[in-house]
């Protein structure tokens, strides 16, 4: 498969010794849906006004479709992006706005009628092309700022946290129709958001990025099974992964009260073991500790447990028996613990 | 909101309130009474009915000096418009260089009017000016522009456009600085480039500041006396004779009360029209905004 959006060494200082972007390589295959996603100011969104050409990078090279982006400007490299707060202008209609990008390129006014149509009747906008955006809600919005991308059929969409100006009860709607629509257009698409359930959900492959760099590239499944450091870890996935700081004594590895049998290799002196909040049981046996939280959400209760002086998050299926000040025992599977460097990057060691 | 007494409001409108009648409605109604008195200030006023209007308005004098007025501010407000924005869009860009621009430009705006127009006087001057010496330079007579009736008006005129154009250039860089970036990066995407970016983000932003401006400065030019007292006296030929001029002519050097009140109420009514017009401008737009 030919790499459709490529980013090689990417490096991108807005002011000395602070680098947004640090020698980024990543790679977007034609049809793939790459979310990158990090903590604010990890860098993300630069690495997509780069793509976009709105920043030329300092170092490294940008191509799109096999061809180098260098002072490429943003409207000859046929992308289409998508922006947090939408960008749309203020005093047009919808269907001015939708109808822009074709007018701009010249499309004879026919043609554009036509793609004006065809992007509404895929967003069903229909009926809301002749309001301009202060008439339209947030959700409405989002979708003319869609329209607008999609409506000259870009060879790469770019979204900067799309959903983010969105209420929660809509932005998982409108996650649900804008994976769907990605897909059904079979576009290339780099995907920005600092959200941890739309890159899970969204993503063909995730990147996750921090100060600058790109930590881990991988399916949404590697990432959250193996992931590379103990921040790939913690980022992805709700309640956040348990990291206890254990040590190496003997053949085993010794994390507060908890002990797991040592894996063969070599290991670090200090270690942090990772444990999914759905790999710690509560009940008959284990560590003693008492309930400190307790958040029901309907399938699945979350109980943060204190053992000894740290805190344990746990998920439990359904709603959970257990009340604040509880004694309850906790054991964590060893099986599926995930052993990362304490030192350094922290990086995963088995 | 209800207040919890009627005369709440009134109360809490009353220092504005006995500011606008001191200052403002009751002179205006005191204008409106005299200007159907002859009064020299010396002997006691006398009621002649509407003479006074019959008299401005006889030989059309009442219509030179509104056409006067009207061309000045038309060219105040079109020439600050445009160099204003012209300006701002040139000197929008980070560095010292464009930092020490902004400030010089609007510099000329701090600078009372009477500076401003002594120092234009000496500038213009047909003999050892610099303007004046380079128009002559180009050919033209050697004598001042504000001696010649039919350059005198645009020449003051340029006086206020020097004058104002920082402030124009001022409060359109705010209205610039307003503008959010991503509209001008979602319009380079689009396909964009910077006329097309200029005329279909950028002016349509501008708009209510464009309009702001507009309106200041036509105020503004709706008052101009200083320029005119200290250049040319409302000459030559009476070609510079704006309406506040002529009130003060009426009143401190032709005595005569009861005339400049007469102009004073056709000022005000005209004032009153202008606003009037304005105000639904304002409405129309902020209703299509809705």
């Amino acid at each position: 498969m030919a790499a459709e959006v490529e980013l090689d060494g990417v490096t991108k200082r807005f002011a000395p010794g602070q680098a947004a972007l640090d020698g980024v390589t990543l790679q977007v295959e034609r049809g793939e849906l790459v979310v990158v996603v990090g903590p604010s100011g990890c860098g993300k969104s630069t690495a997509l006004r780069v793509v976009a050409g709105l920043e030329e990078p300092d170092s490294g090279a940008v191509a799109i479709a096999g061809r180098a982006m260098r002072g490429v400007p943003p409207q000859d490299r046929d992308v289409a992006m998508v922006f947090q707060g939408y960008a749309l202008y203020p005093q047009m209609t919808a269907r001015q706005i939708i109808e822009f990008p074709l007018k701009m390129r010249g499309v004879p006014r026919g043609e554009r009628e036509r793609a004006v149509e065809e992007a509404a009747a895929t967003l069903r906008l229909e009926r809301l092309l002749d309001r301009r955006p202060g008439e339209l809600s947030g959700g409405e919005r989002q979708r003319v700022a869609m329209g607008r991308a999609i409506v000259r059929k870009p060879r790469v969409f770019l979204f900067d946290e799309p959903l983010s100006n969105l209420d929660a009860s809509l932005r998982s709607d409108i996650r649900l129709e804008l994976g769907e629509l990605v897909r059904r257009l079979g576009a290339t698409a780099l995907y920005v958001t600092h959200d941890h359930v739309e890159a899970m959900t969204l993503a063909d492959r995730i990147a996750v990025m921090r100060a600058g760099r790109l930590l881990q590239l991988g399916t949404p499944r590697e990432i959250y099974e193996r992931p590379a450091t103990s921040f790939v870890g913690a980022f992805l996935g709700s309640p956040r992964m348990n990291l206890i700081a254990a040590r190496v004594t003997g053949d085993a590895i010794v994390a507060g009260p908890f002990r797991l049998p040592r894996p063969v290799g070599k290991l670090p002196e200090r270690l942090d073991v990772g444990v999914r909040p759905e790999d710690v049981h509560l009940g008959g046996s284990g560590a003693p500790g008492y309930v400190v939280a307790v958040e029901p959400l309907g399938a699945e209760t979350h109980v943060v447990v204190r053992v000894g002086d740290r805190d344990v998050r746990a998920r439990a299926r359904g709603f959970d028996a257990h009340r604040r000040g509880d004694e309850v025992k906790v054991a964590i599977d060893a099986s599926r613990a995930l052993l990362f460097d304490a030192e350094g990057a922290g990086e995963r060691v088995s | 909101m209800t207040p919890r007494a009627r005369w709440h409001p009134w109360a809490m409108l009353a220092p504005t309130l006995a500011l606008l009648v001191t200052f403002f409605v009751l002179p205006i109604g005191v204008a409106a009474y005299q200007s159907f008195f002859s009064w020299d200030l010396l002997t006691p006023p006398r009621f002649v009915g509407a003479a006074n209007y019959r008299a401005l308005a006889a030989h059309g004098h009442l219509f030179h000096i509104a056409l006067h007025t009207a061309v000045y501010s038309g060219l105040v407000v079109t020439g600050t418009m445009s160099a204003g924005l012209a300006l701002a869009l040139l000197v929008d860009r980070p560095g010292r260089v464009f930092a020490l621009a902004r400030t010089s430009i609007f510099s000329a705006y701090v600078v009372s009017w009477v500076a401003v127009a002594l120092l234009w006087m000496w500038m213009l001057d047909g003999n050892g000016g610099i303007v004046g010496g380079a128009l002559r330079a180009l050919g033209a007579p050697p004598t001042s522009l504000l001696g010649d009736p039919r350059w005198a008006l645009p020449a003051l005129a340029a006086v206020g456009v020097w004058k104002l154009t920082g402030y124009a250039m001022v409060v359109f860089l705010a209205g610039l600085r307003s503008l959010p970036r991503a509209l001008l990066e979602a319009a380079a995407l689009d396909g964009a480039g910077p006329w097309a970016r200029f005329r279909h983000v950028t002016m349509p932003h501008l708009g209510p500041t464009a309009a702001f401006v507009a309106t200041t400065t036509l105020v503004t030019s709706f008052q101009a006396f200083d320029v005119v007292r200290i250049m040319t006296q409302g000459g030559p030929a009476r070609a510079t004779e704006l309406f506040v001029y002529a009130i003060y002519e009426q009143i401190f050097l032709n005595l005569s009360v009861g005339k400049a009140s007469a102009l004073a109420v056709v000022f005000f009514l005209l004032l009153l029209a202008l606003a009037g017009l304005q105000l639904r401008v304002w409405r129309a737009r902020a209703g299509e905004a809705r």
